[in-house]
């Protein structure tokens, strides 16, 4: 199961990618994972990622994001400083005045100091200042040679945050370690001493505040007041001679029990505080990001397909075409689907038989016989009136079929007319006309009348 | 006969060149049909299922019209003894030339037919009707199955009451349709009527008729963000480049060369960006096909992005900027108010309307860019940036959004039956002035921060998506109201 910052990168990497994805991929993708998931659920982003994961490969590897990579090194890096401060400062809180005893006013000093850095540390954390970020940036650079993920930014404060008081914590441990050592393995003088001109018993007082967490139910821990009378010296007179020298390593549980409650335990509390601040934050990014809103769109939408990616047949019509003629002189006529001629054929004053349209087959057959009566060795010319907006259809191919069988050694010529008969029908519809004849073949031609071109010719 | 799928399908038929494409193109919002094929080419039915998350609501089949209506119905009439056995007749006929190349035109359109779709019957309203289609009426009255016949006009003349009275003689609904210009509305209401057929089909194209609107309503919402998201890109967009130190002195040639290269570079990305925001909402409108004609991107073309008659066509006059200006400087004015608990008495709400309203007044004046600005790299001694813009004109906003809404406005209205270019001539007026004072306080405010380089926090570029959404629904008010 990734971590919460894991998902989220792996979202904004889901995301760019997606970007080169088309919006319908997108929402059929993302519908079908809400529909297998079941309605109304709230959609588990980690799930959704690794399906795509699981789907998009054979591996079921977790990705690698070199920002976590960097944050681990980082937060190892400083966790293992704040290790070795805590010896280092511990020693030299003991053992900074060689031979002389060990002023508990100094250690309490030191305690105030650490907890006041820690209450620093998560309030900087949760007002998101972000003092460092241009080290950490820098240093990202340095290491990775490329540009920190955007989706962290919101998240680097938190990150630094935890960090800094989980440094904290193990730099309190160590240091309460090397305390323990030192009681052991050597002999402490633990002494008070305060230039300020105070008495045994307010300084007692401020001791007793200290140890107030646990003088109730460990006694040995919370110095008495003849401890602290007993235990005060001054650098410059010696002080030794009155005192027993037992009584100096009778404070060292104080320093122990005060080290532990006002050091380590307000660090752990902290840590735990910046842990629940980053998951809380880590969530809020993930719904804040920019992809989060449009995924939870597309898998609440319903994904309508409405057959906008089906391409037809795109069978389009090819560009060539052959010219047209003239209209042959007092040919025979016959007017296909109602379509008239007037004026247009010269030597033809009768008007023209009739085939197709509304007329029955059998109509269209007895206008091809009247046909054949009236052809003549001099006239082996057909002009098949036609109207030019009409598309032409396999009715009128059949037509001709029969038109050549029933008047052998014709020539057929097709006059497609506009619904104003002066007037040229248009290239578009001339266009069809001719792809037609040119589809039919056995010699069928297309003619232009000549008012029509003359029209054309003025227009 | 029946199918017993209760999908249901619909057979678009009619004779050749009809408008049946046109028909399909658009309720499938299918701008790839090719529309106007050569008459007996299209040889096989296509069929477009409307699916929600994969379940088929109904189905449109294209088919071939009708190539030989007359030698079918002679074959029907001379196997038929009663008006009983008609529907099997037509049934037998397809069975029996199904291999016939003669009928293959027939057999693909009367297929889905006698497995039970319902009919639609395409007709060209602006042609005067004549008998001669009452053939392939009479074999679709064969069929017995549910039958709408569209007057789909193609052409300038208007037919439409002859068609009417005769097509209301074979099929139990005729309706008016321009596959072309029809508004979305009559769309759906053509839906609607096609649930009318049979009475187990209405709840399926209710239905349909629902994700279709809602699609519509998302589709809206989607353009504002996509405009919102270039609006913010384009308003804040920075050129710069690194270069030595010592190349780019105040007044040498080489600093006006790079200024001018900038600058050039500047005016290119704003209007890719322009460009994409429009193949953007083109897409998410399902049209791939349009020929826009809205401009060349050239310098100082008459259309373009950066011409002074684009300015006077998509800018707002000073007194609007200002009047904005007022009420979206207020607005931060309050916050003085609260901040005193009252105590200043609206003074800061004045105040702040006094500054937005002078602000907007001097700022909206000309297309003022923030030129070239030098700047040292950080970690590179001898090395420095040069960067040109954002824009520091508000009324380059203006003219981005009053261009994308009305570029928005002519794909959500258009057909994808249409295959005319697509012209986008500049608007006369100012559409602005018709939205609301709230939608007009936040563009202002928004664009006035991005105006200053400022980004917008995730509340405030939802609250711009809004109001650019209150803008698209406005300027179509704006639009329906000027045309009516």
């Amino acid at each position: 199961m990734p971590g919460h910052l894991e998902t989220l990168l792996a979202f904004d990497r889901q995301y760019q990618r997606d970007q080169q994805q088309s919006p319908v991929f997108l929402h059929r993708r993302d519908r079908r994972y809400a529909l297998d998931s079941g309605e109304g659920q709230a959609p588990d982003i980690a799930r959704w990622l690794t399906q795509l994961h699981a789907i998009g490969s054979h591996t079921a590897d977790r990705p690698d994001f070199p920002e976590i990579r960097f944050w681990r090194r980082f937060s190892t890096g400083f966790i293992t400083a704040g290790a070795l401060l805590g010896v280092i400062t511990m020693s030299g809180l003991l053992f900074y005045e060689g031979g002389q005893q060990i002023n508990v006013t100094v250690i309490l000093g030191f305690v105030l100091l650490q907890l006041l850095l820690a209450l620093y540390t998560a309030v900087q954390g949760l007002a998101g200042w972000q003092p460092w970020a241009p080290v950490i940036h820098g240093l990202q650079q340095r290491l990775q040679k490329q540009q920190p993920s955007p989706a962290l930014a919101p998240l680097l404060g938190p990150m630094m945050t935890r960090t800094a008081q989980a440094a904290g914590l193990v730099f309190g441990a160590t240091a309460l370690i090397t305390l323990l050592l030192s009681v052991v393995f050597q002999d402490l003088a633990f002494g008070w001493s305060t230039t300020l001109e105070t008495s045994a018993e307010a300084w007692h007082r401020v001791v007793s505040w200290v140890a107030l967490p646990w003088s109730g139910w460990l006694p040995v821990a919370s110095p008495s007041l003849e401890l602290a009378e007993d235990t005060r010296f001054f650098r410059l007179e010696g002080s030794e001679a009155g005192t027993a020298s037992a009584r100096w390593g009778e404070w060292w549980p104080f320093v122990a029990m005060t080290w532990l409650a006002w050091v380590i335990l307000p660090r752990a509390l902290l840590l735990a505080v910046a842990t629940v601040d980053l998951r809380a934050k880590g969530r809020s990014a993930l719904t804040q990001h920019p992809g989060y809103q449009a995924l939870l769109w597309r898998m609440e939408t319903p994904s309508v397909d409405t057959g906008a990616d089906t391409s037809d047949s795109g069978q389009l019509p090819e560009d060539h075409r052959s010219a047209t003629v003239t209209v042959p002189h007092a040919p025979l006529a016959v007017s296909w689907a109602g379509a008239t001629a007037d004026g247009l054929l010269a030597g033809v004053d009768r008007p023209l038989p009739r085939a197709g349209g509304a007329q029955s087959l059998q109509a269209d057959r007895d206008t091809l016989a009247q046909l054949a009566e009236q052809m003549t060795a001099g006239h082996r010319q057909l002009v098949v009136v036609t109207r030019s907006w009409e598309p032409p259809t396999a009715e009128l191919e059949d037509f001709l079929e029969d038109a050549r069988e029933q008047l052998p050694g014709v020539t057929i010529t097709l006059l497609p007319v506009a619904g104003d008969p002066a007037q040229r029908p248009n290239d578009q519809q001339l266009g069809q006309w001719l792809r037609f004849a040119e589809r039919v073949g056995q010699g069928v031609r297309v003619a232009v009348a000549e008012t029509q071109e003359a029209t054309h010719g003025v227009h | 006969m029946v199918s017993t799928d209760q999908t249901p399908v619909f057979a678009v038929v009619g004779h050749p060149n009809r408008g049946k494409s046109s028909v399909v193109a658009t309720l499938s919002q299918n701008d790839r049909i090719a529309i106007a094929l050569e008459p007996g080419t299209t040889r096989e039915s296509q069929r477009y299922p409307l699916q929600v998350d994969g379940r088929t609501l109904y189905t449109l089949v294209d088919t071939p019209g009708f190539q030989r209506p007359r030698r079918v119905l002679e074959w029907l009439e001379s196997h038929s003894l009663s008006a009983s056995d008609r529907p099997d007749t037509v049934a037998a006929f397809v069975h029996q030339h199904r291999d016939n190349p003669r009928f293959r035109d027939e057999c693909e359109l009367l297929a889905p037919i006698i497995d039970g779709a319902g009919i639609i019957y395409v007709v060209d309203g602006s042609v005067p009707y004549t008998a001669e289609q009452e053939a392939e009426m009479t074999i679709l009255r064969w069929t017995g199955q549910p039958s709408l016949a569209l007057i789909n006009r193609i052409g300038s003349d208007d037919h439409t009451a002859s068609w009417q009275s005769a097509l209301g003689q074979f099929f139990q609904i005729v309706r008016s349709f321009d596959a072309v210009r029809a508004p979305f509305e009559q769309h759906l209401g053509l839906l609607k009527a096609f649930g009318q057929l049979r009475p187990d089909w209405e709840q399926p194209l209710e239905a349909a008729t629902g994700f279709l609107t809602r699609q519509r309503e998302d589709r809206q919402w989607r353009s504002a963000q996509l405009i919102t998201e270039a609006l913010i890109g384009m308003m804040t967009h920075q050129e710069s480049r690194t270069l030595p130190k010592n190349l780019a002195t105040p007044g040498s040639d080489s600093r006006e060369a790079l200024e001018a290269r900038l600058r050039e570079r500047w005016y290119q990305h704003q209007r890719e960006r322009e460009e994409k925001l429009r193949k953007d909402v083109e897409a998410l409108y399902q049209h791939h096909q349009i020929a826009r004609q809205e401009a060349a991107l050239s310098w100082h073309h008459d259309h373009d992005l950066f011409s002074e008659e684009t300015r006077r066509a998509w800018a707002v006059s000073k007194t609007y900027l200002a009047t904005a200006g007022f009420g979206a400087g207020a607005v931060g004015g309050v916050g003085i108010d609260a901040l005193t608990l009252g105590h200043s008495l609206g003074a800061g709400a004045l105040i702040g309307g006094l500054l937005g309203a002078a602000g907007s007044y001097f700022y909206g004046d000309r297309l003022a860019i923030r030129a070239l600005s030098l700047g040292s790299l950080k970690g590179a001694g001898d090395l420095q940036t040069a960067t040109f813009g954002p824009v520091q004109d508000l009324q380059f906003g203006y003219i981005v959004l009053g261009r994308a809404v009305d570029h928005w406005w002519h794909i959500s209205q258009r057909n994808h039956a249409g295959r005319d270019p697509l012209e986008l001539p500049p608007s006369e007026s100012h559409w602005l002035e018709t939205l609301g004072a709230d939608t007009r306080k936040a563009l202002q405010r928004a664009l006035t921060r991005l105006r200053k380089n400022r980004k917008l926090n995730q509340g405030e570029q939802q609250e711009l998506e809004a109001a650019v959404q209150s803008a698209l629904e406005g300027y179509n008010r704006w639009r329906l109201e000027s045309t009516a």
